[in-house]
């Protein structure tokens, strides 16, 4: 129970962070292999503003998640916007050599000594039912992944910008004749991904020392997520993400925990090849994203 | 038709020019003057273990600094020395083409790195064939005994150190009145951690009467979430006294945090290696946090060195393993330089395999207090060392005649 | 503002279309054999460079088993680590239990080929971007299951003599030269392949999956066989891996690193080409090298380097070097001949 529990709330994060590789896939069509760096800068810019101001972290991921938006934003134009033009290819040798460069930088920085936002909230918790103890931290970070899902949610299903990326991801050129700007929605889907990366990166990172080679882990883990949900579908990002936290719980603590990640991918490779549109996906999508 | 061929040409002309630059590159840059002597130094610096490699670089300077404004060798009219530092990468390809780089030039005269396993596996058969003396501290046991001659081991082997750090750890628990009844082992993914978790399930437990409760390997990295909490509740379901061995540094300290927030008194960590006497390992968990956590390696400081540590703490780094060794190896190339007055990298290597030193800056990092190396090249004299952290300060608390205080066992 | 810059699609396809052909095939070769002589030559004078050059043909290799899959055939692979790692381990561990190299290789390859024949038949059905992540996964799965049965590390006995009769040799260059005579194999066989009905079908494939299905290409029985092929190269590329590092570490030869050195090598040199891959190698490897020789002020400064060098390709690049080369220089000849 306690695993099932704690694997929710870490789900929620996992969620987050393939929502941004959800709308960078679907939206974008964008192959974007240094997603993971981008919370790994966020990790670092959580540091550096807690080690500048000494406010709880809790309260710092907020400017984090809008600096990373805006770095977003600043990257996009010299850099993202003509990849996009230029196919996969170029757009997977790009963000392999953004990957090794943002590592590569971030290690000249600060060395390769973990930095640790600590957290007293991390050191403590509560008994939510009998026996399954949460920290208040996995609390606060399932909170902030829900919020963050429901700010997604709200853009992308009830405003103008919504609809402008819904139309703009299903029909680009249609699109630009019905006079939306593409390009405009491209970079602010773009930056929002950015953000949320670093909304992840900077709960990933309180307590825990970060070092160059942190975001590692969610590398992979963000393939898997939105693929497990179902491209195309939000809550099946959010169904995906605890799935894996759950599996994660799980798989430690009936098996040897060595295999976690192993039998979390071979179960990945098994849905692909019984239900390769995940758990809520849409078929459709599936063809037309197949060339 | 002839431009089209022309194309692939002129690429690999230029390709061309790029390999015989490098090659170029390493022969014009011989200085090899009598007035400098070139050490190696091939450490991680960049990827998962370049907090190691940064902590070798910072003792390898420190010992070159202090030799070169003593007047450097005495013995080759006060050479100074020189560290030519190269990254040794994560992947082993990348070590062993950064260690034919290294010694390509031909002037390095003998050499320190890269603390990694498989990765001085790889680099250290290049500096064999250069026939260039190699220093390292590894524990695995497949480094020597491959008949090597210019490869030196300043570690024991871990089963040696383990002989005498586990009774250790049995008096120090009976000496606070604990008796020792269940321990976990969680190692992580690394053949001389594992070594040791089996060592302590065939040898150990049965001799001290511990029961192995738990024994799971775990992939570094991969203690987060939920993961964190299912392993917590199976230390605490499974009654374990003490954990032995540790993974990754981020995981023992997922896992210590963790049984802080529950409001226990978390079970005592005996940790093997010196990555756990680290800046990131204090830093993440703070004085109370780290308190008590005892980690067994195989040099350290001691009230005798205040100097060293200093010197070390002043330059953001907590003294270790990692700091100290290369700190003694750059000392035991100074005193094998002025016993083979020469830079001659054969009469270097022999003199590294007749050192017998006993004090001095190259033995001061080692409990015996001193350095002789056995036939196959790893050191015969080492011995193990406990660290223990006490209100975010890693005191060595054994052996007794080099500790610096009184150990504790914790007691949860 | 056109509409034709949002379609990056078609471009790709454009640009794949103009590929060059059978004929240019053998011209390309040609090239090939001018490049493995070059590198074999520099390493014969300078002998500082056996290790890096041989290295070099190792990568040439890997990088041309993923030219194979992904270049010519289509499908997007991201674990060719998987091929690669597990011959280093069928090698090294026999090697371990007293069996003969030559008999390891054999061994090592056949086990890729039976790997790559169950991740294909498992995995090829699955469309593009699935596959690509599905493939990613597998040398995760193999080297997680390794390191559950304890191979932290699994190293080559040293023998300070050469041993032919055991494939052990202690100056790389022999490796080298071993290993050149498979880039120009490989190279070979991929122009045969791109030349054959097999490779027409590889084209039908690449462009257009479904209307090469509805047209009758068994595209995935197709599919399958460029994946075996494709793991052939990236075993022989393990082959020598395991005798240049001396070691086999799992964290190391089944890490991500491993497939996007494959693709990366690839990509330099120009993808579904006979000559990119070689090309790529020969420009990416001894480039790296030299950074790593001439750029040490810095932690990581040579990686800034290398990462700098790859956007550049990628933004100006996109092709890479051998086709941007070959029509840059097309359409000066026919500038001049207009």
């Amino acid at each position: 129970m306690s695993i099932v529990v704690n694997g929710i709330l870490i789900g929620a994060l996992w969620a987050v962070l393939g929502l941004g590789k959800q709308l960078i896939l679907g939206v974008l069509r964008f192959v974007n292999f240094a997603h993971a760096s981008f919370a790994l800068i966020g990790m670092y810019v959580l540091y550096v503003l807690w080690n500048a101001t000494g406010i709880n972290p809790f309260i710092l991921v907020v400017p984090v998640a809008v600096i990373l938006g805006l770095l977003g934003l600043a990257i996009e134009r010299p850099l993202i916007r003509p990849l996009v033009a230029r196919g996969q290819r170029a757009q997977m040798i790009a963000t392999l050599a953004l990957l090794t460069l943002i590592q590569a930088l971030l290690n000249l920085g600060f060395g390769a000594a973990g930095r640790t936002t600590p957290s007293d909230l991390t050191t403590s918790g509560t008994t939510l039912l009998p026996g399954v103890f949460v920290t208040w931290s996995s609390l606060l970070v399932f909170g902030f992944a829900l919020v963050a899902f429901g700010v997604v949610w709200l853009l992308l299903n009830r405003t103008t910008f919504g609809l402008q990326v819904l139309a703009t991801s299903q029909r680009r050129d249609s699109a630009v004749y019905c006079g939306i700007n593409v390009r405009r929605v491209y970079g602010l889907a773009f930056a929002l991904t950015i953000a949320l990366a670093g909304l992840v990166g900077a709960l990933y990172a309180i307590g825990t020392p970060v070092t160059p080679t942190s975001a590692t882990p969610l590398l992979v883990l963000m393939f898997v997520v939105p693929i497990l949900g179902g491209l195309g579908s939000i809550p099946g990002v959010l169904i995906g993400g605890v799935i894996v936290g759950i599996l994660q719980g799980l798989t430690t603590s009936f098996l040897p925990p060595q295999l976690e990640n192993a039998i979390i991918y071979l179960i990945f490779v098994l849905v692909l090849m019984v239900r390769p549109q995940g758990v809520l996906g849409n078929a459709a999508l599936l063809t037309e994203r197949s060339t | 038709m002839r431009p089209s061929r022309l194309a692939p040409l002129a690429l690999f002309a230029a390709a061309m020019l790029g390999l015989a630059a490098c090659g170029g590159g390493g022969a014009g840059a011989s200085g090899g003057s009598a007035q400098t002597v070139n050490i190696g130094l091939l450490v991680p610096l960049t990827g998962p273990y370049a907090e190691t490699g940064e902590e070798q670089k910072l003792g390898a300077q420190m010992a070159v600094d202090e030799i070169n404004q003593a007047g450097g060798i005495t013995s080759l009219g006060g050479a100074k020395l020189n560290l030519t530092v190269r990254d040794a990468g994560t992947q082993v390809s990348d070590s062993v083409s950064a260690m034919t780089s290294l010694l390509a030039s031909g002037n390095i005269t003998a050499g320190i790195g890269t603390g990694i396993t498989s990765n001085t596996i790889a680099a250290s058969q290049v500096s064999e064939q250069r026939k260039t003396p190699w220093l390292d501290v590894t524990f695995g046991d497949q480094l020597t005994g491959r008949g090597f001659k210019y490869l030196f081991i300043t570690s024991p082997l871990a089963s040696e150190l383990d002989k005498e750090s586990f009774p250790a750890v049995q008096q120090l628990a009976t000496e606070a009145g604990v008796k020792l009844d269940k321990v976990g082992l969680l190692p992580g993914t690394n053949s001389v951690l594992t070594d040791t978790a089996k060592e302590i399930a065939s040898i150990y437990a049965p001799q001290f009467g511990w029961n192995v409760v738990m024994n799971e390997t775990l992939q570094p990295g991969s203690v987060t979430g939920a993961v964190t909490s299912g392993l917590v509740d199976r230390i605490n379901s499974s009654g374990a006294q003490a954990l032995f061995v540790g993974s990754a540094t981020p995981d023992v300290i997922a896992i210590q945090k963790q049984q802080i927030a529950q409001g226990k008194t978390p079970v005592p960590w005996v940790l093997s290696g010196a990555p756990y006497v680290s800046k990131s390992f204090v830093d993440a968990l703070g004085p109370q946090g780290s308190q008590g956590v005892i980690a067994t390696v195989s040099a350290g400081v001691y009230p005798s060195d205040q100097a060293i540590s200093d010197k070390i703490s002043a330059a953001g780094q907590v003294p270790n393993e990692y700091n100290l060794v290369p700190y003694s190896e750059v000392y035991m190339i100074k005193e094998a330089l002025e016993a083979a007055k020469s830079t001659d990298k054969d009469k270097v290597r022999d003199a590294i395999a007749a050192l017998d030193l006993k004090g001095g800056q190259a033995g001061s990092v080692w409990p015996c207090n001193c350095v002789k190396f056995d036939p196959t090249g790893r050191s015969a004299t080492n011995k193990a060392v406990l660290i223990q952290w006490q209100n975010g300060k890693p005191i060595t608390v054994f052996p007794e005649s080099v500790a610096g205080a009184k150990a504790f066992f914790p007691k949860n | 503002m056109t509409v034709t810059q949002h379609r990056p699609v078609t471009r790709e396809k454009a640009a794949t279309r103009k590929l060059p052909g059978v004929g240019r095939s053998r011209r390309e070769l040609l090239a090939v054999v001018a490049l493995v002589v070059v590198v074999v030559v520099v390493a014969l004078i300078s002998p500082d460079m056996s290790t890096t050059a041989a290295f070099t043909m190792t990568f040439v290799l890997l990088g041309q088993s993923w030219n194979l899959i992904s270049g010519l055939a289509g499908p997007l692979a991201l674990g060719q680590a998987a091929f690669f790692g597990i011959t280093d381990f069928t090698i090294l561990v026999l090697r371990t239990h007293g069996v003969n190299q030559y008999l390891g290789i054999v061994v090592g390859i056949v086990a890729s080929v039976l790997l790559a024949l169950i991740v294909g038949l498992a995995t090829l059905r699955l469309p593009g971007f699935f596959f690509a992540i599905a493939s990613l996964m597998v040398p995760l799965i193999i080297q997680a299951v390794i390191l559950y049965f304890g191979f932290f590390q699994v190293e080559r006995p040293f023998s300070p003599e050469d041993t032919p009769g055991d494939f052990n040799f202690n100056d790389p260059f022999v490796y080298l030269c071993i290993a050149a005579v498979f880039v120009l194999v490989a190279a070979v066989v991929t122009m045969v392949v791109k030349g054959r009905r097999m490779g027409r079908y590889f084209q039908a494939i690449r462009e257009n999956p479904r209307a090469a299905e509805a047209s009758g290409v068994p595209t995935f029985r197709y599919k399958v066989y460029a994946f075996l092929i494709a793991a052939v190269f990236a075993s022989l590329a393990g082959t020598f891996y395991s005798q240049l590092t001396f070691v086999f570490d799992p964290l190391d030869a089944f890490d991500p690193t491993v497939s996007v050195q494959a693709l990366v090598v690839t990509l330099v040199g120009g993808a579904g080409t006979v000559l990119g891959p070689v090309l790529g190698g020969v420009i990416i490897i001894p480039l790296t090298q030299l950074a790593r020789t001439y750029l040490f002020q810095l932690p990581g400064l040579d990686q800034i380097a290398y990462a700098v060098l790859l956007l550049a390709v990628a933004l100006w690049f996109p092709r890479g070097a051998y086709p941007t080369v070959a029509r840059a220089l097309r359409n000066r000849k026919e500038r001049r001949c207009g």
